[in-house]
This record gives C-alpha cells, sequence and structure tokens, in this order.
C-alpha cells in the first residue's frame, strides 16, 4: 500500500469527528471549518468538507439552521447534536486506546 | 461577477453535477448548494479578478475528489469524441482515393485543427506523408515496372483519382528510381518507414490522448 493510501485511509476514519470536535467547540458555519481544518492537513481540499457535513447532518450528529448573511445568501450555522456529543465522546475513548496502542507498538519498533 | 469568472464557475459546477449523478437525489441537491454558496460568498470575500476564482476552485479541488468523499461511484473523466482525429488519419492516408484531388488537404486541414495531435505531430504528418499511402502504393508500383518503361508514369498515375502533385512526385520517383536498383530498394524503404511511422505515431497518440 503506498503511503498516500495510508494517508487517505487515517484521514477517512477520523475527518469526522474532527469536524464534530470543532463544532462542538463553538457553532460555526462552514468557511470557518475550512479555514480551521485546512491548516491541519485532515481534508484533502476544501470541497470534501462538505460531503462530511452532510453525514454529519445525515446522521443527526449536527443540526443546522439558516442564519442571513448581509452579503449574499443565507448561510448553514452549524450546532453539535446531544447525539452527536456521545459519539464524539465514545469515538475519544476508542481513539485514545487506539493510538495508545500504535504509539507502544511503533515506539517499541524503534528502540 | 464577471462573465469570465461566470463561465469558470459554471464549468466547475457542471462538472460537479455529473460527478455526483450516481448520488441519490436529496444528497446532490445539498452538496451542490453548499459548494455553489461557498463558491458565492468566497468570491464576495475578494470581488473581480478572475485569477481569484482559479485560487478559489483550486482550494475547492476537483469535483471528482469532493464526489468520491461524498460516496459517489467513480467516474471517468468525460471524453471527447476521437472522430476528429480518426478522419484525419484516414484523409492523409488514403483520401486521395476516396475523395479524389482534394482528399489529402481534407486530411490536413482534420490534422491541423486537432486539438490532441501536438505541433510535432502535425509538422510530421505534413511532411513525412505528403501524398498518403496513395502515392506509396504507386510508388510500390512503378519502382517495380520502372526499369521496363519509363512511361508508366502517365499511365496509372495519371488517373483522375491522384492529384496533379502526386503526378509529379511518382514521375520523379520513377525517373531517378531506374537507375540502380539499390536505390529504388532504399527509396521503397523511406517511402515505407516514413508513412509507417507517422501513422503509427497519429494512432497512438489519438488512443493515448486523455481528455
Amino acid at each position: 500500500m503506498n503511503q498516500d493510501g495510508v494517508l487517505a485511509n487515517l484521514r477517512r476514519g477520523t475527518v469526522e469527528f474532527c469536524v464534530l470536535a470543532v463544532i462542538r467547540r463553538a457553532p460555526c458555519y462552514a468557511a470557518e471549518l475550512v479555514q480551521e481544518l485546512g491548516a491541519t492537513g485532515l481534508l484533502t481540499s476544501e470541497g470534501t468538507l462538505y460531503p462530511v457535513l452532510s453525514r454529519l447532518r445525515a446522521d443527526g450528529h449536527v443540526k443546522t439552521e439558516w442564519v442571513e448573511s448581509t452579503a449574499g445568501p443565507p448561510r448553514r450555522y452549524y450546532r453539535i447534536t446531544r447525539q452527536g456529543s456521545a459519539a464524539l465522546a465514545e469515538f475519544r475513548g476508542h481513539w485514545v486506546a487506539f493510538t495508545r496502542s500504535v504509539n507502544h507498538l511503533l515506539t517499541e519498533d524503534q528502540a | 461577477m464577471t462573465d469570465l469568472t461566470n463561465a469558470q464557475v459554471d464549468a466547475y459546477l457542471r462538472q460537479l453535477d455529473y460527478a455526483l449523478s450516481s448520488l441519490p437525489w436529496e444528497q446532490r441537491r445539498e452538496l451542490f448548494a453548499d459548494i455553489s454558496q461557498h463558491i458565492d460568498s468566497e468570491i464576495g470575500a475578494t470581488p473581480g479578478r478572475s485569477d481569484d476564482v482559479e485560487a478559489v476552485l483550486a482550494r475547492l479541488g476537483d469535483p471528482r475528489e469532493i464526489a468520491l468523499a461524498a460516496g459517489a461511484a467513480p467516474i471517468a473523466a468525460p471524453q471527447r469524441s476521437r472522430l476528429h482525429e480518426v478522419a484525419a488519419i484516414v484523409s492523409l492516408a488514403i483520401g486521395a482515393f476516396i475523395v479524389p484531388r482534394i482528399g489529402w488537404f481534407i486530411g490536413l486541414a482534420l490534422l491541423w485543427t486537432s486539438r490532441r495531435f501536438t505541433r510535432a505531430d502535425k509538422v510530421i504528418g505534413t511532411v513525412l506523408v505528403p501524398f498518403g499511402y496513395g502515392a506509396l502504393l504507386l510508388a510500390a508500383f512503378s519502382v517495380g515496372s520502372s526499369s521496363s518503361s519509363e512511361t508508366d508514369c502517365t499511365g496509372p498515375l495519371g488517373s483522375p483519382s491522384s492529384g496533379a502533385h502526386q503526378n509529379v512526385e511518382v514521375c520523379h520517383t520513377i525517373t531517378t528510381g531506374g537507375s540502380s536498383t539499390l536505390a529504388s530498394l532504399l527509396r521503397l524503404i523511406i517511402l515505407l518507414v516514413g508513412p509507417t511511422y507517422t501513422t503509427i505515431r497519429l494512432i497512438r497518440r489519438t488512443l493515448r490522448s486523455t481528455d
């Protein structure tokens, strides 16, 4: 497996929860998420954020409301749901255990 | 928004819509709305110049990538028909026989108006097969028979199916070709290799072109 594929798989499994974590910190617009996540390398391109948001909506992890903007059409304002918070907490548990195991094995390998 | 930005954005959204086409209608509509809105607000933030639009679309990424992230079935980039290139190759090779006199010139026009062939292809196509495979066949025939009679060139070569240029070219071949068998053979090889190389080159370009 090439390294690009590895990275793509890691992103695929985690990006939804990273987006969820940002939204949980403070409700926001998609544009703000793009800014926040753009620097992390978690998104292959800005556009791939939208399918993630679409899945989060479909799963009921976030809810949106339309907010009028001064310039242009109304925009979606994203807010985490109770269900989303629960899913995020559960993932966090998995993630901590998972990364601990991986880190342990990788550092053992190096030593 | 200028016409140019409009055209760029429209093209992008068309590609996106096409890439999303395997998704359920509701999901497709939502994603399309989200992304067109993203473009609107990004361009609204930096109004005017078209290089800004390019930057916005570049950051947004390949529509196919977005569609894949949304779980759409992967689709190949739409390919333009290769009819133009096929017609060019056929016309260059045997056009003189299909449409007397102007067939080769039709091929030449098709060759130079193609967007798939490179400039080198076009120059080679023009120079290396000056009169297509027709000339080759006639030349091969006349090289074989030239030793017996040089008046051959007014016979089969003067037929209406071949252009005036062909007569000149092939007659030239005959008058100088009778001198030595080796020279005739050499000329035949050159006449064979040139058009074959050109035709194969053009066919490969047509098949390999990915746009």
